[in-house]
């Protein structure tokens, strides 16, 4: 994936055995979900199964348990079972591998827009409901901008919860990351706006901003978001300059990857109020499988970026759609 | 006559496409109330019901709960119930099948919600005695916010609570605690320990020392599998000895929800489990799952980001707001709630005699924007599936159609039939309206006053009353 760009490919020739450490981390994560999971994962993982009613039966219900959702699941067990016996196939194994490819084929979605790019001011906004895990997200991918000798600031636009401005700062004094505030209750989007002033006086490569949790459904808090969405665009443009070429915008949804369906509801409800690029699935680590992920990719029609894989700022994986499907298929 | 070639499915097809298909629309993802609704009515319309329409009935109830993210396991075990009580109800009583079906779905959400125990609980008092309680669950499920919550109930109620911040790990959770209490203006605990356990103890004395209670744990978000922490909870409710111990959980919650409550149950033997974050547009499925599998009752649930944003839970509501029956309890409760004991009386009294004025229609809209915006009590009704656009319509309604009452003297109010046609002139010139809003208007308060004489003295009908019951 070439979420740096450039930037990226350097990054990942240079050291294949971090990248290998942070995904055996994730895997663990989920080899721990395996364990307690003694239904169809392992089933299926270990080839031996006949590739009959009990089989899918047990396919459509994993896929259920891994809050897939119904309607999903019952199409992709048909849709094996057609495959399946227009291919002639009566292996399990090689359902399996059919399968990997099709849930792998579901999540790779376009090329994700790139996480930073050369000559511009990189503006990256984390949305999502309450609790999901954004302004730790924020912290962990400031990092990974620093390692990349980048300069980053941060903007308080969460004025509302209690303490939320004072998460983010000590995030930032641990990290090494300045963040600018407002005062509790003030206008988020005006933090922002001030953020954005700063960051192109500093000269800064990045802006990174994180907002207050928010259900989708309530109108005013998502006309808020888009509020929050236009203002380094506003700044730019009282410059006399082009948003377009000066800015390079990342709106990242974050989700809970404990959420059940009403993930859905989500993704559709934040693209609304703001242009989405990217999905984040945090707590991954946990014992959901996330498999909502599934039909909010189709909803948002964006790929997913991040994994979180715990609280620590180093705890995230770059998504890669083969590695999620073969994590939640393989037995290794 | 549509180019023939854009019927040709397409060669190079994207992968996101492939997707799309797969899944049709995201409105396929129906709320429960709406599929049971769909597939109930349909069976209300007609006299008998046969075994294969049964069968479908049922399995579209299975459906509608796993897309409310109930458990898988817990869904089958609720419609093969279902069925086996369908089976032994003797069809040809006083309902029709399909109303016996309902009434068994209804009856069956109610008991596994834990019936009528609700009410007893949300009873509970603490007064009187020393009663420490722990919050304990994931990262980011609402605990903090929902300890402020309890601690401002426990407040109102005359008590003197303390708040403890035993989260020593997420940045400024301690400061989240105690900016919480300046809030709502109750003391937290600042402490000198550095382990939640010896916080806990720490907090323990002082409380009982300085006649705190409740005292509300706030304990660090955690995995159920982190063996660690996991012990360290059971640690802390050895030093704390809590009256209750709370599961916060998320009411968006998919499948995990019965493995997290079950874990949690089993490490620290929980009391009560409290949904936070139920303003979102989940159905709450995990409310079913958890109370199924663990059998610990659901006693609250967060409904906002406030400090008085928690209610209790009432398993009749809930069962009746999965079944799209919507929840006309609490709306009606909240109506004579805000209502003024003697408007009401006059109202009631009117009303038993038949004579609902326009004067009474004004005083009850009054009363009921106090109760809040439009937008949540339609969310209390059965049947409403507005957005926000149609909800800000109404509520644009609402504000024309009290310029038009407010435009009428005291007499037109108390009897319109005096509005004839100059009048009403005057009157849409008075609110900015046209005439045939008016007349429009006056049809349908002839019909609420037809259907005020329905209803039994003290219990307003407010759901008809805006044409909506
Ligand atoms: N296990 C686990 N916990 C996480 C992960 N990401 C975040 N958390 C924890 O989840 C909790 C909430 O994280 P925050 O970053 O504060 O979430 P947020 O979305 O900013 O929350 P609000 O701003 O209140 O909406 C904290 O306890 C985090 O430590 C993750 O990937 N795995
Ligand atoms: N909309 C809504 N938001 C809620 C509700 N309860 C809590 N929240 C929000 O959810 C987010 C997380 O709440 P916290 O109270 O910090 O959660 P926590 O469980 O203490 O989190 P950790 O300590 O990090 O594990 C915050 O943004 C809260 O404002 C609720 O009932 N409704
Ligand atoms: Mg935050
Ligand atoms: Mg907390």
């Amino acid at each position: 994936m070439r979420l740096f760009g450039r930037r990226d490919r350097r990054k990942q020739d240079a050291s294949p055995a971090e990248r290998a450490e942070r995904l055996s981390r994730w895997r663990k994560g989920l080899n721990r979900t395996k364990a307690s999971f003694s239904g169809f994962l392992q089933f299926v993982a270990t080839g031996e199964a006949e590739l009959g009613e009990e089989y899918y039966s047990e396919l459509h219900d994993a896929l259920i348990l891994a809050d897939i959702g119904a309607a999903l699941a019952e199409k992709t067990v048909s849709w094996l079972r057609t495959t399946s016996s227009e291919q002639g196939v009566s292996s399990s194994e090689v359902a399996r591998q059919l399968l990997k490819q099709r849930l792998t084929e579901m999540l790779a979605t376009e090329e994700p827009k790139p996480l930073f790019a050369d000559e511009r001011l990189n503006v990256i906004l984390f949305a999502g409901v309450n609790g999901t895990g954004k302004t730790t997200m924020l912290a962990k991918i400031a990092r990974l901008l620093l390692d990349e000798n980048l300069s980053v600031v941060a903007a308080a636009a969460d004025t509302f919860r209690a303490a939320a401005v004072e998460q983010l700062s000590i995030w930032g004094q641990r990290v090494g990351f300045p963040v600018i505030t407002g005062a509790q209750g003030a206008d988020p989007a005006s933090v922002v706006y001030n953020t954005v002033e700063h960051a192109l006086a500093q000269g800064k490569h990045a802006v990174l901003i994180d907002t207050a949790g928010r259900m989708q459904t309530k109108t005013a808090l998502m006309d808020e978001l888009s509020k929050i969405g236009r203002a380094a665009r506003k700044v730019v443009e009282k410059r006399g300059e082009d948003p377009d070429e000066k800015l390079h915008e990342v709106n990242l949804l974050v989700l809970d990857a404990t959420t059940g369906q009403n993930a859905i509801s989500q993704a559709k409800l934040f693209s609304e109020a703001i242009a989405l690029h990217g999905l984040v699935l945090n707590k991954i680590d946990g014992t959901a499988k996330g498999g909502v992920i599934f039909p909010v990719v189709a909803t948002a029609q964006v790929p997913v970026m991040f994994l979180g894989v715990g609280e620590d700022v180093d705890d995230i994986v770059e998504f890669d759609a083969a590695e999620f499907a073969s994590a939640l298929l393989d037995n290794d | 006559m549509p180019c023939p070639y854009e019927q040709q499915p397409k060669a190079n097809n994207h992968p996101t496409s492939t997707v799309s298909s797969l899944v049709e629309s995201p409105v396929m993802f129906n709320a429960l109330s709406d599929r049971l609704q769909k597939i109930l009515g349909g069976f209300r319309s007609r006299a008998r019901l046969n075994a294969a329409e049964i069968e479908s009935g049922l399995r579209e109830i299975r459906i509608a709960l796993l897309e409310a993210d109930v458990n898988l396991k817990v869904a089958r075990g609720f419609v093969t119930r279902l069925k086996d009580k369908l089976a032994s109800e003797t069809v040809g009583r006083a309902l029709t099948p399909a109303q016996t079906i309902v009434k068994l779905v209804h009856e069956e959400m109610v008991n596994v919600l834990g019936g009528d125990e609700a009410a007893q609980l949300a009873a509970t008092s603490y007064a009187g005695r020393f009663s420490p309680m722990m919050l304990i669950g994931l990262q980011g499920s609402g605990k903090t916010t929902t300890a402020g919550k309890l601690a401002l109930r426990f407040r109102n109620e005359g008590q003197r609570p303390l708040l403890v911040a035993l989260d020593l790990k997420r940045p400024a959770a301690v400061e989240q605690v105690s900016i919480i209490a300046g809030e709502i203006g109750v003391a937290a605990h600042s402490g000198t320990a550095t382990t939640p356990v010896d916080l806990a103890r720490e907090a323990l004395s002082y409380a009982r020392k300085e006649g705190f209670s409740p005292v509300l744990f706030d304990t660090a978000g955690r995995l159920q599998i982190d063996t660690e922490l996991m012990d360290e909870l059971t640690a802390i409710r050895q030093v704390v000895e809590p009256v209750e111990v709370f599961l916060v959980a998320d009411a968006m919650t998919g499948q995990e929800a019965v493995n997290i409550a079950q874990a949690f149950n089993e490490k620290v033997a929980l009391t009560g489990v409290i949904l936070s974050k139920f303003d979102s547009d989940t159905r709450g499925g995990a409310a079913l799952s958890i109370r199924e599998t663990v059998g610990v009752p659901i006693r609250f649930v967060g409904t906002g980001e406030r400090p008085d944003e928690i209610e209790p839970f009432y398993p009749e509501r809930w069962a009746s707001w999965i079944l799209g029956m919507g929840d006309v309890v609490t709306l009606i409760e909240k109506v004579e709630e805000s209502i003024e004991e003697k408007d009401a009386e006059a109202i009631a009294h009117r009303l038993s005699k038949e004579r609902f004025t326009l004067e009474d229609f004004m005083n009850v809209m009054e009363q009921t924007q106090k109760m809040g915006p439009l937008s949540q009590m339609l969310k209390l009704l059965p049947g409403f599936k507005l957005n926000e656009e149609q909800i800000a319509l109404g509520e644009r309604e609402l504000v024309r159609v009290k310029a038009i009452v407010r435009s009428m003297t005291p007499q037109e109010r108390r009897d319109p039939r005096v509005l004839n046609a100059g009048r009403r002139r005057r009157i849409a010139l008075g609110s900015g309206s046209t005439v045939q809003d008016i007349n429009l208007f006056m049809r349908q308060f002839k019909e609420m006053q037809r259907m005020m004489k329905h209803f039994k003295k003290g219990k307003l009908p407010f759901a008809k009353m805006f044409g909506m019951g």
